[in-house]
């Protein structure tokens, strides 16, 4: 790694911990949210090139804060020491706070909002106090695996929180000292549930990093033949498809909340309760949004078919008649001739 | 086409459309701390409605939400705003009422009466299950050496205390996951539907939580009590006056109990008359594992066992709204058969291959029933059975019939198969 030339070694250190920060964001695909990041990245990996950047991690606590802090944390439970609690405090107010806004009650708010207790585990974790670990172990080992369990009950899933607690360890070791995951616990969340999202992001980008297509299953010898349906009506395609584009052009106007409620409950199969949970709705209330949202996307689907297709209620009908039987992979450009409204959808894609 | 048939086809749809379509996810998704203070509502109101924006337009992010509920027990403290006043107030209310009728019920009620079951589910959707490889290390990705030296030994305290919590756990996450469990299960297919399944948990829940009650009091009382231990009573004998399906009396209690029709703990969902065509009667899987196999009761005992004591098979009832007629699966190969409400039962003659799940009863002479491994059976005289032969070996849910020829069943794996000839053959919708 090119030395830093001319500063501190204090900024060169910050500037070296933001580069092994993006890096570690980049290894466990967990893309930076705010482009503001105050930073640019010359070069990657990590270990090669010179990352420019503005301070991150500046002490803008007040040691009396800090003080405050760290007793309600019960972090002297640990061991753990003043600094690399400050230090963690620092990290989580950088994260989600402004650079400015420094020593003001907005930042004291923010911080006594922090699951502290959660916080100081994590650092001392991230320490390698050993009892803080095997704190860790016992309360939340069973956490880790039972989530696992629920996203795959063959077990799929326990490979994947394996990693996640080797890498909560820190088992990568550079220039002597070990990387943990912990570090980028920040006390936002409660411990069990950050966790959690760790192991439910990754689990979704394996899902679709070996996401293959399959296909129907074909008619057994010996068993009931599933019968097809009747031979579709030519025009049946067509009608499939332009439903299809009105869906997708009604879905695309409604409201980003509308369409996340459609999107959990249709695309993920969530049920209501689970969708409520993620909007922050009663059961009813979603029930009720989804049943709006579907009138309105039919309405929307039958004006786009009678007024830009020209269809009558006759041919309208016959539109979602087409609806009723499985088409089977679909090529919206193909049978339209055109581009579609959103973008290309793959070749012979099916669910 | 009716407005309603148009509805169910737009709703059809929506759910493949939406599931077809992919998205190539931004560079701005939502990281692991936003994930987790979203699901903790720890986000301020202008980072959680960025993060909606987002997440409505991002398969990868919605995926990610939805893993992480999934993840999630239904009343976990996961810090959401989802329960309502509403909610919080019944958590309470609801367990004590329940406990007040339990014990009004034993005091003042003096019957011999069958008990019934509460109502759980049909956990056919995958729930989290306790870990079968408690005992499993993790594989350090370097050298077992950097671990630390104490690791087996907390591995194995770990497992101690995961198999404690999961022991204590066990009965109030069966109570919760059968909500989850049941309301994933039942994909819906219209809101309608939606709406009629959300009524039932709750009808669950409130009848569970009085089960739950009622149980641990009858456990208090049998405690300051010594019973001799007895053989449990023998299967019900057609030739009964009036058997009951659960009966766990001493061997010398010969007279019949007198029976009051069972409870139902959830009301079978109405016919949707309107269109004629929709089966009905998705019968609800009824388990109680009993706590004390091999202590018997007196037959007073027995008799005043108020709703949601133990019992020692599982139950599945079958009725029909506005008809006598009803249909009960006791464990996993009885069949019988009321034609008064429940008050006595006739063994039907059948021979069940694997668990039942699910039943529908159009009609008083007519019954479907299907269970795991693609087992479905049908009568269309109240009394013969036969198997229908069904396309796969796979376990089955529910299952929704108009007649006797009509009939729709869903998979575990919410695939849905209909058949329009009495189950000859088999169509996957």
């Amino acid at each position: 790694m090119q030395q830093y030339e001319g500063g501190d070694r204090r900024q060169y250190e910050q500037r070296i911990q933001i580069a092994e920060d993006l890096a570690v964001h980049a290894a466990l695909a967990l893309p930076l949210r705010s482009p503001d990041a105050h930073c640019t990245i010359e070069a990657i990996p990590w270990s090669a090139g010179l990352v420019s950047a503005q301070p991150q991690t500046a002490d803008r606590i007040g040691p009396d804060l800090v003080t405050r802090l760290y007793e309600r944390a019960g972090a002297s439970r640990w061991s753990l020491a003043e600094p690399a609690f400050r230090a963690a405090l620092n990290r989580s107010a950088a994260k989600a706070l402004p650079a400015e806004v420094r020593g003001s009650r907005a930042l004291e708010r923010y911080l006594e909002s922090l699951h502290l207790e959660d916080l100081a585990l994590a650092c001392a974790c991230e320490a390698g106090i050993e009892s803080a670990w095997d704190h860790f172990v016992l309360e939340y080992r069973h956490v880790l695996y039972r989530a696992a369990d629920a996203l795959e009950p063959g077990g799929g899933a326990r490979e994947i929180a394996d990693g996640i607690y080797a890498d909560l360890f820190g088992l990568q070791e550079r220039d002597g000292d070990r990387r943990s995951l912990f570090r980028y616990f920040h006390g936002r969340s409660r411990l069990a549930t950050w966790l959690r999202a760790v192991l439910a992001q990754r689990h979704v980008d394996r899902i679709r990093s070996d996401r293959r297509i399959t296909a129907l299953a074909a008619d057994d010898e010996g068993s009931p033949a599933l019968v097809s349906p009747a031979a579709p009506d030519p025009d049946r395609p067509r009608y499939l498809a332009l439903v299809k584009v009105a869906l997708l052009r009604a879905v695309a106007c409604l409201p980003d909340r509308d369409r996340l409620r459609l999107g959990c409950y249709y695309r993920q199969d969530l049920t209501l309760a689970q969708t409520s949970r993620i909007l922050g709705e009663h059961e009813a209330t979603v029930s009720r949004q989804l049943a709006r949202s579907r009138k309105q996307i039919r309405s929307e689907v039958e004006r786009y078919l009678r007024a830009e297709q020209g269809f009558n209620d006759a041919e309208i009908a016959r539109c979602f008649e087409s609806t009723m039987d499985d088409p089977g992979p679909l090529d919206l450009g193909q049978i339209l001739g055109g581009g579609s409204i959103r973008k290309e959808s793959e070749p012979e894609r099916s669910r | 086409m009716t407005d309603r048939e148009r509805d169910a086809a737009m709703e059809r749809l929506l759910r493949r459309t939406l599931a077809a379509e992919d998205e190539v996810p931004g560079s701005d998704c939502l990281d692991v701390e936003t994930l987790a203070a979203w699901s903790d509502d720890a986000l301020t109101v202008a980072e959680r409605s960025s993060a909606e924006a987002h997440a409505a337009g991002c398969a990868r992010c919605q995926a990610a939400l939805a893993a992480m509920v999934r993840t999630t027990a239904p009343t976990a403290d996961s810090g959401t705003g989802a329960r309502s006043l509403i909610h919080r107030w019944a958590a309470w209310l609801v367990p004590a009422m329940a406990a007040a009728t339990a014990i009004a019920l034993w005091i003042a009620v003096d019957r011999t009466s069958v008990v019934q079951t509460p109502v759980v589910q049909a956990p056919a959707a995958p729930a989290p299950a306790p870990t079968g490889s408690v005992a499993r290390e993790i594989p350090p990705t370097a050298g077992p050496a950097e671990m630390p030296t104490r690791s087996i030994e907390l591995e194995k305290q770990a497992a101690d205390k995961e198999q404690r919590v999961n022991r204590s756990t066990r009965a109030e996450r069966g109570r919760e996951g059968a909500l989850a469990g049941a309301a994933a299960d039942r994909l819906p297919t219209t809101l309608a539907d939606a709406r009629q399944n959300e009524r039932k948990d709750e009808e669950r829940e409130r009848l569970g939580a009085r089960a739950a009650n009622a149980a641990a009091a009858k456990a208090a009382e049998r405690d300051a009590q010594t019973r001799p231990a007895t053989p449990p009573p023998p299967p019900v004998s057609p030739s009964a006056e009036a058997p009951p399906p659960r009966v766990q009396a001493e061997p010398q209690a010969t007279p019949p109990v007198q029976t009051t029709p069972p409870v139902q703990q959830a009301p079978p969902p109405a016919p949707q008359q309107q269109t004629g065509q929709v089966a009905e009667t998705v019968a609800l899987r009824s388990r109680q594992s009993t706590a004390a196999a091999g202590r018997a009761d007196s037959a007073d005992q027995v008799a005043r066992r108020a709703e949601g004591m133990q019992f020692a098979t599982a139950t599945l009832d079958i009725t029909i709204p506005g008809s006598s007629i009803r249909w009960r699966v006791v464990g996993s190969n009885e069949l019988l058969r009321s034609a008064d409400g429940g008050t006595t039962w006739q063994k039907q003659a059948i021979e069940i291959a694997a668990p039942i799940t699910a039943g529908a009863a159009p009609s008083p002479t007519v019954c479907w029933l299907v269970g795991r491994s693609g087992i479905v059976l049908l009568t269309t005289d109240g009394a013969t059975w036969r198997r229908v032969a069904f396309p796969e070996a796979v376990d089955l849910s529910t299952i929704a019939a108009s007649d006797a020829r009509n009939a729709r069943v869903t998979a575990v794996d919410r695939r849905t198969f209909v058949t329009t000839d009495g189950g000859q053959t088999w169509t996957r919708r």
